[in-house]
């Protein structure tokens, strides 16, 4: 699944890269191979329809603080 | 391992980058940061994204130790600049010339590096002319300190006017990293048609939303000790994924 994941952001052509924050060698290990996976387009879909209303796709979600801290 | 040009540049990156937000200098003690570095470089990543602020400059110094004795020329080092760290003085924080300045030097003396590949502009900074922002980091540029620039969490209008600015100025803005995954697709409609035409790709974060699309987290059950969800440091990110509904989902979403 942690595969899985990372290999639907590569599927989108603007995505170069994805950024895995592995904790132990184990977890980088778990997570190799999924620049190699493709996932049918049929398959895409199907995650759509079960993630529903849970994706957030709002473009005004991209933000920077309106003032700085200090 | 599989690379990819970052985009519109001969600069390619490794498709799977390892990155020490939450984890060096604070989640994870250092003989295992090195570890888990070590065994990164052996599954054929070589690019390595951190940041000034994570772990409050702490991050970048166990990442710099951990890449220590390896060849600087077969690494992609990425870090960050925005966020106040240690101090907060009137200049501590932001992208004016200043901030910029200072903080591209001390990044560079904690990762033991002449230079880093990409110099990344962490937010946007609404009080610093964007003039000045992109003048500085094209001097950074020219002085060799980094070889290339990007942005992080910046809007399309930002990208947009960023990237006609660094033109002007003989540089280009060539990535962008936003916060992507199956649950969060915010940068679809504005930022990546933006970037697109404006010559940047994406470098993706949190791209298993927290450990959310892990599927660890099953909907009704608390979260295991020392997981993310658990810790309330790092619960308030995930906080937006763990509904009982898209915890539901998330465990019917995996073919595997």
């Amino acid at each position: 699944m942690p595969q899985f994941a990372l290999a639907w952001t590569l599927q989108n052509p603007n995505v170069s890269s994805a950024i895995v924050g592995a904790r132990t060698p184990e977890q980088i290990k778990s997570n190799l191979g999924a620049e190699e996976i493709e996932i049918p387009k049929e398959v895409m879909k199907h995650i759509d329809q079960i993630l529903g209303d849970s994706v957030v796709t709002d473009p005004s979600l991209t933000k920077s603080p309106p003032e700085r801290l200090v | 391992m599989q690379y990819s040009y970052l985009g519109n540049s001969g600069f390619k990156v490794s498709r799977l980058i390892y990155g020490n937000w939450l984890t060096h200098a604070s989640q994870v003690a250092n003989e295992q940061a090195v570890k888990t570095v070590h065994a990164a470089l052996d599954g054929g990543i070589t690019t390595f994204d951190t940041a000034d602020t994570y772990a409050n400059l702490a991050a970048e110094e166990v990442l710099g130790g951990a890449l220590k004795g390896q060849r600087r020329e077969g690494l992609e080092i990425l870090t960050k600049v925005y966020w106040p760290v240690a101090e907060r003085k009137p200049n501590d924080h932001g992208l004016s010339r200043k901030h910029i300045m200072e903080s591209i030097n001390g990044s560079l003396k904690r990762l033991g590096t002449d230079y880093v590949d990409l110099y990344q502009a962490h937010r946007f900074d609404y009080e610093t002319p964007l003039e000045e922002t992109m003048q500085a980091f094209a001097d950074i540029v020219r002085a060799g300190k980094a070889l290339y620039i990007g942005v992080s969490e910046w809007t399309a209008e930002q990208i947009e006017a960023g990237a006609k600015l660094a033109k002007q100025m003989n540089f280009q803005l060539i990535g962008s990293q936003p916060q992507y995954s199956m649950l969060w697709r915010v940068i679809e409609k504005k930022v990546i048609p933006a970037s697109e035409k404006n010559g940047l790709s994406q470098i993706v974060w949190s791209p298993m939303a927290g450990g959310v699309l892990t599927g660890k987290y099953l909907p009704g059950v608390k979260p295991a000790e020392g997981t993310r969800a658990s810790d309330p440091e790092t619960a308030t990110f995930l906080e937006k994924f763990m509904t009982e509904e898209t915890l539901s989902r998330v465990q019917h979403e995996a073919p595997c």
